[in-house]
């Protein structure tokens, strides 16, 4: 009895050792507690649409904090719509803040800030940006300061000329900087000089210091019109009083004459106009940039692409993607490396951008060619789609009010609609492994740039149209 | 393990003046072994900011190894005894967003944005990270040649930084670390090894010398806490003293002057330079009142050299200042400049000591002081709505040593009063003050630099 006994304690603690074994070999020190992905669900935000007789509704969230932001973002107002003057958007953005009706500049910025009113006038390659971030109470001065600024700024001469050297002292220096000359390479090699993408340093330099008053006021009269406007408000304000402001800064906008830039057809064929560029710079880095084709954020491929950019090397996942992972942390080639997808009007792609130091721009562009296409041949595994799908659910997008509606500003701005909004995040929650493998075909390198000391001798010339 | 209440502190006030509420709630603990947790809710919902933050920098660095706090905090991303390097950036990946740590002069801090469900997945990760690093040489190896490349990418590749900024630190400081950049020289970062990473992790990386600091949706603090204790309450204390830090003696009298030309460089780039003892900024009144007379001289917009200069007499493309407040040693106020390409340096220069000068003898108005202040104060409002700037404000002043006043930040502030802050403009504006100016300029204006000098 007691041998017996003695067998089955032997027995319990070699299978309870084995169990114990097992569960940290297998578990890799996997946490004892991970979350349900419905757990971790992100917050619905209840967009409300506001109709205020423009082309496109107002979206609004509410909040219990005392602060307000909102955007109005007018589509199809950037810098593309410009191509003939370059540079022009920029010093607009610059002397818009000038004065504007009955406020000088001095007074301009002292309402601004004794009123703690953030306010920014952007101009990107496609659309024009208005953002401003400010305490409940101010919301509605918050929307006067912006009406008068979009529609009498003042422009004074005697500011132009110092706003003008100021641009074209910030040119020349970006001469100096590898990452905008990687970009400006770019440019060179995807677009011809006319398109409305293109752009060159030296040429800008050029045509702003020819800039006159004139000029800046043709181009500020055909800004800001109100059914290019996309308006979003997040914050603790009422309804009545947003569509209140609003329909008066809209009527004033209305009220100025403006010309409405036509939107434009999409293309998502990335096509080189030259051979892949080197930029020579002496500096001990050396930029370099791929770029590879993409699909546009309004396709229904959209999400299986975003989610295979993710796990390639998307910057959302910096920890858990395949270009960091291998070119940084087991090669140590690079501080960092990233993917970014680049969808605008006439164009959408990926582009993929890492420093490195002069000797290893060679090992950095085979890595990351490795890694590439190993990942268009061999895809994802479904461990890596669970794991991405648990970001997506953890990732917190919208913190402040600020936060919340530049997040909704981008996905109206890559035509989501309000409705769609609650069950936005299952399209890429339903995904496949199939699905996002099938999207991982398209990730191939086009090109590389590069600028800084070291040459890229691997120039892909193939591609050139 | 029992926990001792430190200091509970709540805010209440309102700035009845302005009409906002802008009491910070804050609730601090200190654990037997030293650990302390300071928990600030907020109303944002469904959002946690997580830091840890350890109590030293690059200022405790060995001589001839700094940087080497630095170079730890990247290889706390490379795993532990239990949990391999790919493992453990796969649970931050998946739970976490904007995750990231930064070491500075005096501390080193590992933070993260959660959904406030994953609060025990991050501290377990972080509890394991203090006990259980595991330094394996080969990372260490490979790790060694990132950092020579971030050293690369933020100080060498543009003209802007390279060599000025070490020489600039070198000449702000004689005697402590703080002399050279926090990232360490080449010479430092080729030194780093296995063991004397051990031996800094080992000292440093302990409860009695860290903070954890949690902002965002929490509810109950009492249960955040004894979350924390659950994973930290039994790690044993092991920092104990830490070593004392040189501090440079006065410098009165002297005055240095750094010019940089390169053929890199296309703007001309003035920072004139006040350095004064700590000690006039030790308590988080004095902080405000700092922070008030830089913004009124040069903080935006509105102030009066932006008006003067920019505005007004357009001599220069911008300016603005900056206080650099380290733990110990001296304070750094920074104006910078962008001087306009046809101007001399030398007249410039000249005009704006004027100014400041003026600034504290006319132009400092009680009227100027009022909207300031005014908007500081509201500006608190803000921290509200983002518990990632909350965050790291409170970070800023608890590790300064204002943790007691911290919550009353806005009261404190909207005390202050104009002759109190005008004595105070006086004494840290005085020309005595002004020890160092560091000019960045395009090459072919270097004779005309030296001879205008």
């Amino acid at each position: 009895m007691i041998e017996v006994i003695m067998k089955f304690i032997v027995v319990a603690g070699v299978i309870s050792a084995v169990c114990v074994f097992a569960y940290f070999y297998l578990s890799n020190g996997k946490s004892s507690f991970e979350p349900k992905e419905t757990e971790l669900a992100q917050i619905d935000l209840q967009v409300q649409e506001i109709d205020i007789g423009v082309k496109n509704k107002i979206w609004k969230v509410n909040r219990e904090i005392n602060t307000v932001a909102f955007t109005i973002v007018f589509k199809n107002e950037g810098a593309r719509n410009f191509r003939n003057t370059p540079g022009l958007l920029k010093l607009i953005e610059k002397s818009i803040f000038d004065g504007a009706a009955e406020y000088d500049a001095n007074k301009l910025a002292e309402v601004i800030i004794d009123n703690n009113i953030s306010l920014n006038i952007s101009f990107g390659i496609d659309n024009a940006v208005v953002k401003c971030y400010t305490t409940s109470d101010k919301f509605e001065f918050a929307l006067e300061i912006v009406g008068k600024i979009l529609t009498k700024a003042h422009f004074k001469p005697q500011k132009i000329d110092l706003h003008k050297q100021e641009i074209i002292a910030e040119l020349r220096q970006s001469k100096f900087e590898s990452d905008t000359l990687a970009a400006e390479c770019l440019s060179h090699v995807l677009y011809q000089k006319n398109h409305p993408y293109y752009f060159s340093i030296d040429e800008t330099i050029k045509a702003v210091s020819g800039y006159s008053r004139f000029d800046i006021e043709q181009g500020y009269s055909k800004l800001f019109t109100a059914n290019n406007a996309e308006i979003t408000v997040v914050g603790n304000v009422s309804n009545d009083v947003v569509k209140k402001g609003f329909a008066i800064l809209l009527q004033l906008l209305e009220s100025s004459k403006r010309n409405n830039f036509a939107a434009v057809v999409q293309s998502t064929n990335v096509k080189l106009t030259h051979a892949p560029q080197h930029a020579y710079l002496d500096s001990p880095q050396t930029t370099v940039m791929f770029v590879m084709p993409a699909v546009a954020s309004n396709s229904k491929d959209y999400f299986a692409y975003k989610m295979a950019e993710l796990v390639l090397g998307d910057a959302a996942s910096t920890f858990g993607n395949r270009l960091f992972g291998y070119v940084r942390e087991v090669l140590g080639l690079c501080y960092g490396i990233w993917t970014q997808h680049k969808d605008n009007d006439l164009l959408t792609m990926t582009t993929c951008v890492a420093r490195t130091s002069t000797e290893n721009v060679e090992k950095l562009i085979n890595a990351v060619q490795h890694t590439v296409e190993k990942f268009q041949k061999n895809g994802i595994t479904s461990k890596e789609l669970k794991e991405m799908k648990t970001m997506l659910s953890s990732h917190v997008a919208c913190e402040s009010a600020l936060d919340t509606v530049v997040y909704l500003a981008g996905l109206r701005n890559r035509g989501v609609q309000a409705f769609e909004l609650s069950k936005y995040m299952d399209n890429f929650y339903r995904l496949t492994v199939n699905d996002v493998n099938k999207a991982a075909k398209k990730f191939e390198i086009l090109a590389i740039v590069t600028a800084g000391k070291a040459r890229n001798d691997k120039a892909l010339h193939d591609n050139v149209v | 393990m029992k926990s001792r209440k430190g200091i509970f502190s709540t805010a209440t006030a309102a700035i009845s003046m302005l009409g906002v509420h802008a009491n910070i709630q804050m609730h601090v603990e200190k654990l037997d072994n030293g650990l302390t947790i300071v928990i600030l809710p907020t109303k944002t919902k469904g959002i946690m900011q997580f830091a840890i933050v350890y109590l030293v920098g690059s200022s405790y660095d060995d001589q001839n190894v700094i940087g080497i706090s630095h170079f730890l905090e990247h290889m706390m991303f490379k795993g532990t005894i239990k949990l391999s390097a790919i493992a453990l950036n796969k649970l931050l990946n998946k739970y976490t967003s904007e995750v990231n740590a930064f070491t500075s002069e005096d501390i080193t801090v590992f933070y993260c944005k959660i959904n406030p469900i994953v609060l025990p997945i991050i501290l377990r990760i972080e509890a394991d990270r203090m006990q259980n690093l595991k330094l394996d040489e080969s990372e260490v190896k490979s790790e060694r040649d990132v950092v020579a490349d971030e050293r690369n990418m933020r100080f060498d590749a543009s003209a802007q930084t390279r060599y000025i900024f070490d020489a600039c630190l070198s000449s702000l400081f004689l005697q402590s670390n703080y002399r050279t950049s926090v990232i360490g020289l080449p010479a430092h970062i080729a030194n780093f090894d296995r063991n004397k990473l051990l031996e800094h992790y080992q000292k440093y990386y302990a409860p009695d010398n860290a903070i954890i600091v949690i902002s965002g949706d929490i509810s109950d603090c009492e249960s955040v806490v004894k979350e924390v204790k659950k994973y930290f309450g039994k790690i044993k204390k092991r920092c104990g003293e830490k070593p004392e830090r040189p501090v440079d003696p006065p410098k009165t009298g002297i005055r240095h002057f750094i010019d940089h030309t390169s053929p890199q460089l296309a703007t001309k780039q003035l920072s004139i330079v006040y350095t004064f003892s700590r000690k006039n900024i030790d308590t988080l009144r004095r902080l405000m009142m700092a922070k008030i007379v830089v913004q009124a001289l040069c903080g935006n917009r509105r102030s009066v050299l932006y008006k003067k200069f920019v505005d007004g007499e357009q001599k220069l493309y911008s300016i603005h200042g900056m206080l650099d407040i380290k733990e110990i040693d001296k304070i750094i106020f920074y104006i910078e400049a962008i001087i306009h390409n046809e101007l001399n340096r030398k007249d410039v220069e000249t005009q704006i000591y004027v100014a400041v000068d003026r600034f504290i003898t006319n132009d400092f108005t009680e009227d100027l002081f009022n909207k300031v202040k005014s908007e500081i104060v509201r500006s608190i409002t803000f921290l509200h709505d983002n518990p990632s700037a909350l965050l790291f404000n409170a970070i800023e002043h608890i590790v300064l040593g204002y943790e007691k006043d911290f919550a009353n930040i806005a009261e404190i502030t909207d005390s202050i009063t104009y002759e109190e802050t005008l004595q105070y403009a006086k004494s840290i504006l005085s020309s005595k003050h002004r020890t160092h100016v560091f000019y960045s300029h395009p090459e072919e204006k270097a004779k005309q630099s030296r001879q205008a000098r």
